[in-house]
């Protein structure tokens, strides 16, 4: 078991947080683990605010809370503080998941994925450990 | 009633201001996360976003915040 963890959050995990009785919400606000995210991740996901407003059913108001939540918890890190492993990323990652896959090597942490794609690639180059919800709660003992 | 465990170093700084009532700055903060963890259960409760959503809208946003890193 490990007490924490460091971890990049993919994208999916955010929109897995609206999930109806999923674990992702709960573990993203878990003291034990410290979250980070690349520069513009928010903002990117700010975009689809009116598709979210649909699919869960809440104002916008609403939606401007639940940011604001995941804003305090996950730390963004600027692009120059990676931008030393975007080139070696891009050759090792999954054509789109380069932000992640270097923020997740300049930090020497995980990328936390549901992503299978991801994940699978991502054992063949070896580059970054990819870790999905089911596997982070194992790594705490949480299930 | 819960006892909260705390290192020995935070028990030795929390000493130092017997001025401030600490029970009640640990139940505030427990307060305040019990609210956000309540928030986030029900901003979710009638949601249809389902895994294979998530996954599909995440693929789409990466590809956009992927393009904004090549600077396109």
């Amino acid at each position: 078991m490990v007490l924490a963890l460091t971890l990049v959050v993919d994208s999916n995990i955010l929109f897995a947080a609206m999930i109806k009785g999923g674990a992702n919400a709960k573990l993203l606000l878990s003291d034990r683990l410290s979250l980070i995210a690349p520069e513009r991740l928010f903002e990117e996901f700010k975009k689809y605010e009116e598709i979210l407003l649909k699919k869960t059913h809440r104002s916008k108001e609403e939606f401007e809370k639940f940011l604001e939540i995941l804003q305090e918890k996950i730390e963004v890190i600027p692009k120059d503080e990676f931008e030393p492993w975007l080139e070696e990323a891009k050759e090792k990652s999954p054509i789109n998941d380069f932000p992640f896959t270097a923020l997740a090597k300049a930090c020497n942490c995980a990328v936390w994925s549901n992503d299978k794609e991801v994940k699978e690639f991502m054992l063949r180059t070896g580059f970054v450990e990819v870790l999905s919800t089911k596997e982070v709660l194992e790594r705490l003992e949480l299930r | 009633m819960a006892e909260l465990m705390l290192p020995k170093d935070l028990e030795d700084r929390i000493k130092e201001f017997p001025e401030v009532n600490w029970s009640a700055v640990a139940r505030k903060a427990v307060g305040e996360k019990l609210e956000k963890l309540a928030f986030m259960k029900y901003f979710a409760s009638e949601s249809e976003m389902t895994d294979e959503g998530s996954i599909r809208l995440g693929k789409e946003l990466n590809k956009k915040l992927a393009a904004w890193y090549r600077g396109k």
